[in-house]
């Protein structure tokens, strides 16, 4: 089974104390539903959506991830993570698609894991992916960067997934890309200042500068102590999907866009719920040939020998070097 | 006998430009004494806390004489030592500017005057003791085509960068890809070149700014650049490092460097002026956010191993 529709929700907490865990289930049952009314063959759940599954999981999204986190997560986070995959393995099991239940914290103390699961329609797992790139804040909270980039198989369909900060790291994408993945899924739950400039540097960028599909499923909303931010949004190169490679987009606005507008836009939509729902055409990336046209133009012998050096731990910060001929 | 007039003329033509283009007689029309002092580095560069660059919107000489082409030059280098610029940047046709002087067609011709290119702009970026970005040329060396851009510099030191990322027409017609990236310390603080299109590339970026690069200029006619590359090119390399980037007249910067936000410190699509002043701060550069360290471990285990598998 391809995938050739993508449903990508965009999800929000506000007022998530109320909610009863009956409520919970049927609010993300709700918007599941309507991924598949329309017919979607992958529905995709923001980051962090693993910690609606408890009480004490979800005063982390209330309040922020903090340096007792890692205590919680490693003394509780094995039943919400169980009742929160089971919960969507349901899902995809009733309803035949394959789902993206977003992401959790996992850990084995001192450290913690963000992590993120991709379910096949029979609910096995597929893919599982640790976020690579924190801050140095993040770092101190106990964030073990993950250790491999992993891509996912679907019949002839390669997928990868952007957890976080990975999204705007442009070796990310690129080595999933090299690795063949034609779909990329960014799973966000962005706490700080989020607008549409910081989008075009991070889920957008990706598909332009690799000719890939890349969706954004964003959590927002209000927190006691926290609010989070995020634009969702499905993306494809340009080239492909003219003016701007803006397939779908949480704030219509955006995807009626005839040209790309960096100056101050404030979008309403950044802290609101929905689904996004759109046909992904991998056929015409294939045949736009887009890839191997920008792939063409790598320098092997270039990057072999200065890559190396950048990516070797010995190498940590450059001088300028002595201008030489070649 | 037709032929062997033609030869004749070809010949004389030949002498001429030869005569012309001399480095001595071009260095006594500049008004500057002999050649520049051989392998001098700009290695001595003070640190710089403001780049001023001077960004040479149009070029649209239609010349005659040497001496009329140094005017004209002269007079808008002038222009921006006056706006207090240390570095001019002219628009990538500038490397052909001398070939307009070719009395008839012919490769000999051509080199001769390509090969003017060095002595004169050399002898400019002397003679005002100003940073120059020059313009491109196609070299031939051995019978393969290379892209070259070039930087001349106040000592007549002169700097050049291959095209390191070719297209597949370039590849095709014969091109050889540059197998270096360089970055030249200068008055306005380190600074690379590269040719319209390479700044799609995010390795590129990383090389730069790996050897200690601030500033990118891509080589590219102002106004010449689609909307969304200069925003998957430019723009998204000076969030990523962060370095400025500068390109056509076209200046990015990382978002929060620029009054508004958007990353744009100038964008003069439509300028009627022939100089536009961009005033690039490189200590606030270096105090941006420079985002999640990069995971280099782990880099290190797919790149650069999966380019050559792909």
């Amino acid at each position: 089974m391809a995938i050739t529709k993508a449903a990508v929700v965009q999800l929000s907490i506000t007022s998530l104390i109320r909610y009863s865990r009956l409520e919970l289930h049927k609010k993300l049952t709700f918007l599941f539903y309507q991924g598949i009314e329309a017919g979607a063959d992958i529905v995709i759940f923001p980051a962090l959506t693993g910690l609606l599954f408890a009480p004490e999981a979800q005063k982390v999204l209330e309040y922020g991830i903090d340096d007792k986190t890692v205590q919680l997560v490693w003394r509780l986070g094995a039943y919400w993570t169980a009742e929160w995959l089971d919960f969507f393995r349901e899902l995809a099991q009733k309803y035949r698609v394959f789902v993206v239940p977003g992401t959790n914290l996992e850990s084995t103390p001192p450290t913690m894991w963000h992590r993120g699961y991709l379910l096949a329609p029979n609910g096995s797992l597929l893919l599982s992916q640790d976020q690579i790139h924190f801050t140095a804040e993040e770092l101190v909270l106990g964030f073990e960067p993950g250790g491999s980039l992993s891509v996912g198989e679907i019949d002839q369909l390669r997928l990868g997934m952007l957890l976080g900060q990975d999204t705007w790291v442009p070796e990310v994408s690129r080595i999933l890309a090299l690795q063949g993945a034609q779909l990329l899924i960014s799973l966000q739950a962005n706490s700080s200042f989020y607008d549409y400039r910081k989008q075009l540097a991070g889920g957008w960028q990706a598909a332009q500068s690799n000719r890939v599909f890349v969706t954004e499923s964003c959590l927002v909303g209000k927190g006691a102590k926290t609010q989070y931010q995020g634009l969702s949004g499905i993306f494809g190169p340009a080239q492909a999907f003219p003016p701007l490679g803006i397939l779908a987009h949480i704030d219509p606005l955006l995807t009626n866009q005839g040209s790309l507008d960096l100056g101050y836009l404030i979008s309403p939509q950044k802290e609101k719920e929905g689904v996004l729902i759109r046909n992904m055409d991998f056929g015409i990336l294939r045949r736009a040939g887009e890839q191997e046209r920008v792939f063409s133009g790598f320098n092997y012998l270039l990057y072999n020998k200065e890559l190396s050096l950048i990516y070797s731990d010995l190498v940590e910060s450059g001088g300028v070097e002595e201008a030489e001929g070649e | 006998m037709k032929t062997l007039s033609r030869l004749v003329l070809q010949l004389y033509h030949e002498i001429k430009i030869d005569w012309q283009m001399h480095p001595a007689r071009l260095y006594r029309i500049l008004g500057i004494p002999g050649p520049p002092v051989s392998s001098v580095s700009g290695a001595d560069q003070p640190p710089v806390d403001t780049a001023r660059l001077a960004l040479v919107t149009a070029i649209d000489f239609a010349i005659k004489t040497v001496e009329e082409l140094a005017e004209l030059c002269g007079g808008l280098i002038k222009e921006a030592i006056e706006m207090d610029a240390n570095l001019v940047v002219f628009p990538p046709e500038t490397g052909e500017l001398l070939l307009q002087l070719a009395p008839c067609e012919g490769k000999r011709v051509y080199r001769r005057l390509q090969a003017a290119h060095f002595p004169f702009w050399s002898g400019l970026a002397r003679k005002y003791q100003v940073w120059l970005i020059a313009g491109c040329q196609t070299l031939n060396y051995q019978g393969y085509n290379r892209k070259a851009a070039f930087l001349f510099g106040p000592q007549g030191q002169c700097g050049k960068q291959y095209k390191v990322h070719l297209t597949v027409e370039e590849k095709k017609a014969g091109y050889l890809p540059g197998r270096e990236v360089q970055v030249w310390p200068t008055a306005v603080g380190p600074l690379a070149l590269c040719f319209y299109g390479e700044e799609q590339y995010f390795e590129l970026g990383r090389i730069i700014a790996a050897k200690g690069g601030k500033i990118l200029v891509s080589l590219v006619t102002p106004g010449a650049a689609l909307q969304t590359d200069q925003i998957t090119g430019g723009w998204a390399r000076a969030q990523e490092n962060p370095i400025y980037f500068v390109g056509g007249t076209n200046v990015f910067a990382p978002t929060e460097l620029s009054i508004d936000g958007s990353g744009i410190v100038d964008q003069s699509e439509s300028s009627s002026q022939r100089l536009i002043l961009v005033n690039l701060d490189l200590t606030k550069l270096t105090e941006s956010d420079q985002g999640p360290m990069l995971a280099r471990r782990l880099c290190a285990t797919y790149l650069p191993r999966l380019y050559f598998e792909h």
